[in-house]
């Protein structure tokens, strides 16, 4: 058999082979078995309406879900009050450094003596009524605040009874304040150092001679 | 559910489980056509049987959502679909011995067999089937939905979604490389 003659033998075989592969005949009753297998599952299966409100159902449902979920976490959100864009003044911090700069001063100048002591005292007590003030000041002002926010943690306070009457004594009489301090007796008067005369150094003191006397 | 007598005693089916006119039209006219799809696939009748019928279902289905009036072309959206269910069933194929095959063909053809005689025959089935299998996979998938016989080119490159032109070249090259195998195997066999 020639190249030709073999190659168109495999020709007609691969096509008539072909031919065959398709050539299929389904069994018996195939109509019938596909359409009793719908009938069934159209008995089985829910209407075309029952999908969708079903999946409408649970589309509404995570809607609402994911609203509520938002509304929660708002509702959890810490509410800041009205004005209030930073601390709140602390009184307390601002009385101690009004008395006790009081205390401490009343203290000091009753070592000293004379008139230093009246005129010490005069200006102390002038800065004392400064602060005073400012103090009230800062008091009037929390309590206004206070009245305002009820939220403020630690409430301000104002000052005690025996600091007003302080205040007010330094306010009337500021020579005779150093008087209301206890007196400290012979120990206050010893611990003051006397007045010493030292003469003060020259360069005359620094020459060689008496550079040499002393060694 | 009510459910007149009269269909109780004629033997009809109930109401609720009468099909759309639709549906049971398309059952009537492709049921063939998707069969033979299927078989090709799967060279199994039991198994091209359930594809078959699961391809309905989901027109069936498809039906149910009222999307039915939105296919165009029926025969190849079915086509499709029992393609693809038909491709997810798809089992290892039985190994068979390329050269046992290739004998039995030969002995046909010795004892002066014809073209239809050896054409017809299990053994070149079997034969065919192992070569077709061989193929690269784009040749191989258009050529089993050509010889099904059922669909024509564009049909074939709808299910493929492909050019119509590259159905046409792809079955060329597929029917050149099955002739090129086939006469590997009988050049193999005549030098024995």
């Amino acid at each position: 058999m020639s190249q030709n003659e073999h190659s168109r033998f495999v020709d007609d075989l691969l096509d008539a082979s072909l031919a065959q592969y398709r050539s299929v005949e389904p069994r018996p009753g195939l109509e019938n078995r596909i359409l009793a297998r719908l009938r069934t599952e159209q008995a089985t299966s829910p209407p075309g309406w029952a999908w969708r409100m079903g999946a409408g159902l649970i589309g509404a449902g995570a809607i609402l879900a994911l609203v509520s979920i938002a509304y929660r976490g708002r509702l959890e959100l810490p509410i800041s009050p009205a004005g209030s864009h930073g601390p709140a003044p602390r009184v307390e911090a601002s009385r101690n450094t009004a008395t006790v700069p009081l205390a401490q001063s009343l203290t000091r100048r009753h070592k000293h003596s004379g008139i230093e002591q009246s005129a010490e005292l005069q200006r102390g007590s002038a800065d004392l009524v400064s602060k005073s003030a400012a103090v009230s000041r800062s008091v009037k002002t929390a309590e206004g605040r206070q009245q305002r926010r009820l939220d403020v943690f630690p409430s301000p306070a104002p000052l005690s009874q025996e600091e007003r009457l302080l205040v007010n004594l330094v306010r009337q009489s500021p020579d005779g304040a150093w008087v209301a301090l206890p007196d400290q007796g012979e120990a206050g008067a010893n611990s003051r150092v006397p007045d010493q005369n030292i003469r003060p150094l020259e360069m005359k003191d620094l020459s060689d001679d008496a550079m040499d006397g002393t060694r | 559910m009510f459910v007149p007598e009269q269909a109780i005693l004629s033997g009809a089916p109930p109401i609720a489980c009468t099909l759309d006119a639709a549906v049971e039209e398309a059952v009537r006219e492709h049921s063939r056509a998707v069969y033979g799809i299927a078989f090709s696939v799967l060279r199994n009748h039991q198994d091209a049987e359930d594809a078959t019928q699961d391809a309905f279902v989901r027109l069936l289905r498809y039906g149910k959502q009222n999307r039915l009036t939105t296919v165009r072309n029926l025969r190849a959206w079915l086509a499709r679909v029992v393609w693809r269910v038909a491709l997810d069933r798809r089992r290892a194929v039985p190994e068979v011995s390329l050269q046992e095959v290739a004998n039995a063909v030969s002995g046909l053809r010795a004892r002066g067999a014809g073209v239809d005689e050896i054409a017809a025959s299990e053994q070149m089935k079997l034969l065919l089937g192992r070569l077709i299998e061989g193929l690269p996979r784009n040749l191989r998938d258009a050529l089993t939905l050509s010889v099904t016989g059922e669909l024509s080119s564009p049909e074939i490159a709808t299910v493929l979604g492909i050019p119509e032109g590259s159905v046409r070249e792809r079955l060329w090259r597929a029917r050149r490389m099955l002739k090129e195998k086939l006469l590997a195997v009988q050049e193999g066999q005549s030098r024995r």
